[in-house]
């Protein structure tokens, strides 16, 4: 896709607990990314809440949120999934020609208010999972981590490498805030089994977190700032709900969802067009296998290059320089903090975690049990 | 006005909801064949491949499913993990080390997700011979059958 | 479905989700509670729109700024719309009609609810003027309780 719709702003935090009500949060993001870009509420032609109804405590919860955001009395919608499926509806809208600018707003608080597992629990089937009562988001991950180990020769001491390497990223990123800084190898060895193979820092953290997004029409664009990044192509892709009849140590819904990003992007050696990669690995085994899955990189390479810091800042595919979802992951709001990541490593203003000066970067989103449902979006300059 | 700034109430609020689900059709047959130590697939007339739990449907054919197949109570098992904690209403507490895996019964094309028990999880290797243990006094009619154990 | 009666068989789940750990905005709602106990409202105005919300929230949903001016609010004010509720929540019938309106304080743009008393709920128009009956000032405790109901001016 040439210049049609560009990411223009970004504003987002994240944290173990913010120490906020979520209405102070999304006003808070809001606010700043309208004051960066020296714009008021007006100036946005629509707004896309991305949020979860079991994480907020309350159906519709969008309409709670629509003041805080500055929708009152304007265009709103709301996308029951992760955030980065806000992005590529905002681009949509944006696309089919009605629309000049769009405000995605992803966020949870999971941080402080509520287990984050419930969305998974709850999503399981209620006459069999749920009455059986051995399927859960952990013991799901824990079977595909094995799995994976298995597939690629790994041991359990790779978790723990390929854990600390992305938290090592994430203690480094200024936007992340986890209280699990400065853990090494022996720290995540050390922490306790959760479901085997996987240790408390082999997974995510709880995390609070917003992220608003501001897409604008190539017009609007290039009125609103001297470097859009552009949305160069996006796709998705589901897997069967039913995670025993997946090849666990892959994910096709990922390989399908890329193919599509990249077709529409005109990408055609993503291994060597793409800089940077930014994917919620809510685990510490799904950086390497979402990479291999998407093309990025080579399937029995990626998880030792990876737990070796093979993909760091300084690498031809610089892979969660930000730390990742495993360094911080409102539920929601993660995919969309993916997007905003490479915006920022696109521009430039990435700081201490900029990775090089790439041209061409990947945001991925996930959803579900397992990766069963994969989103990407290919961005550029 | 000392302190009201950025002050915020925290409220409990009760939310708790039942629900009934019908179990259909396919699920019901599964249920009575367990009563009487059978497993029960269904097979896909597109794929060839055998469901289990049985579904109405083939995802990948979008086929209706018709030819049900009595499956072996032995089957091999293709993963499994050693759980440290039990997750109720989302939350996590401590819990004696368990072992589930994933078992996937001779003539299935699916594993089901089950108890493993009567081995050290250390000798448990995917690809070994498991088989059904019953208990047909079963309060919850979804452990008749009740786990695994090699065969 | 032409397959006359059939007994499905049902399992029950739950969501059980009490768990949360709700945090409501206090301040608006504490700055109101605070005054009632008093005798009066105050709410938050928006020094940018001049809108006066009570409660009063932490911004304001047209101008999208922080508001944290507190004014003070007349407990006199005008009917905008009511109802009378004339069954309990089960059903009911209720001995004496009840009137729920909503009212616009003086000095205060969004309205409140609120209850009227001694008055034929036939007779109730939008338009008509009410002030706030308060109870006794040893009774007010700062909450919501503190204003008995409404009564014609
Ligand atoms: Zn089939
Ligand atoms: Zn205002």
């Amino acid at each position: 896709m040439d210049d049609k719709v560009a990411i223009v702003g970004i504003e987002y935090s994240q944290g173990d607990d913010l120490g906020l009500t979520r209405e102070r949060l999304c006003f808070r993001t809001v606010r700043g990314v309208l004051d960066k870009l020296g714009i008021d509420r007006h100036a946005i032609d629509c707004f896309i809440l991305a949020s979860n109804d079991f994480l907020e405590g309350r159906t519709i919860s969008n309409v709670f949120e629509d003041g805080p955001v500055g929708a009152y009395l304007k265009d709103e919608t709301k996308v029951e999934m992760d955030g980065i499926n806000a992005v590529v509806y905002g681009a949509l809208r944006i696309l089919e020609g009605n629309y000049d600018t769009a405000m995605v707003i992803a966020h949870s608080l999971c941080g402080h208010q509520v287990s984050p597992y419930l969305q998974v629990q709850y999503s399981l089937d209620p006459t069999y999972d749920r009455q059986l009562g051995l399927l859960n988001e952990l013991s799901g991950a824990a079977l595909q981590a094995r799995a994976y180990l298995r597939s690629r020769g790994l041991d359990e001491g790779w978790l723990d490498r390929a854990a600390a390497a992305a938290l090592a990223n994430g203690a480094a990123n200024d936007m992340v805030t986890r209280s699990l800084d400065g853990a090494d190898e022996s720290k995540v060895a050390s922490s306790s089994y959760l479901y085997e193979p996987l240790r408390e820092m082999h997974c995510y953290p709880p995390t609070d977190g917003a992220c608003a997004i501001v897409l604008a029409s190539a017009g609007r664009a290039r009125e609103l700032t001297d470097r859009p990044v552009w949305i160069r192509g996006f796709g998705s892709s589901i897997d069967s709900y039913y995670f025993a009849g997946r090849d666990l140590t892959r994910s096709a819904s990922a390989a399908d969802a890329a193919r599509r990003a990249f077709a529409m992007a005109g990408i055609s050696d993503p291994a060597s067009e793409i800089g940077l990669a930014e994917v919620s690995d809510l685990f510490a085994y799904q950086a390497p296998l979402l990479a291999a899955s998407m093309g990025l990189a080579d399937a029995d390479e990626a998880p030792r290059r990876f737990a070796e810091g093979g993909f760091g800042k300084d690498a031809r595919l610089a892979l969660n320089p930000s730390g990742g979802a495993l360094s911080a992951h409102p539920v929601c709001a993660t995919g969309a903090v993916r997007v905003a990541e490479a915006f920022r490593q696109l521009r430039g203003e990435a700081g201490a975690v900029q990775a090089g000066e790439p041209r061409l970067a990947l945001a991925h989103g996930q959803d579900g049990l397992c990766l069963q449902q994969n989103t990407v979006v290919v961005l550029g300059i | 006005m000392e302190g009201l700034m950025g002050s915020y109430f925290t409220p409990a609020v009760p939310m708790d909801f039942g629900y009934n689900y019908r179990l259909g059709a396919y699920l019901e047959r599964y249920l009575d064949g367990l009563k009487e130590k059978k497993i029960l697939g269904v097979r896909c007339s597109g794929c060839g491949k055998v469901l289990v739990p049985p579904r109405m449907y083939c995802g990948g054919c979008r086929l209706r499913l018709e030819e049900w197949v009595e499956l072996g109570t032995e089957g091999e098992l293709v993963e499994f993990t050693v759980g440290h904690v039990s997750m109720s209403k989302g939350r996590l507490s401590q819990a004696e080390p368990f072992t589930i895996g994933l078992v996937r019964p001779d003539g299935a094309a699916l594993p089901l997700l089950a108890r493993i028990r009567g081995a050290d999880p250390a000798a448990l290797r995917p690809g070994m011979r498991m088989r059904a243990v019953w208990d047909p006094d079963a309060e919850n009619e979804y452990l008749v059958l009740s786990h695994y154990e090699p065969a | 479905m032409g397959e006359g009666k059939k007994d499905f068989r049902v399992v029950s789940g739950a969501w059980e989700l009490s768990g949360f750990n709700f945090r409501v905005e206090g301040r608006g709602m504490r700055l109101m509670m605070r005054g009632m106990k008093e005798g009066k409202f105050t709410g938050i105005r928006c020094g940018s729109c001049n809108m006066v919300y009570l409660p009063g929230p932490f911004y304001c949903r047209k101008c999208l700024v922080e508001i944290d001016e507190p004014v003070d609010v007349s407990d006199h004010g005008t009917i905008r719309s009511f109802t009378a509720t004339m069954s309990d929540i089960r059903g009911n019938p209720l001995a004496e009609p009840q009137i729920a309106l909503m009212v616009q304080l003086d000095g205060c743009d969004s309205w409140i609810m609120g209850v009227l008393r001694d008055v034929d709920w036939r007779e109730v128009r939008i338009g008509q003027r009410v002030k706030v009956r308060w109870k006794p000032p040893e009774e007010r405790t700062g909450s919501l309780q503190d204003m008995d109901c409404f009564e014609y001016e």
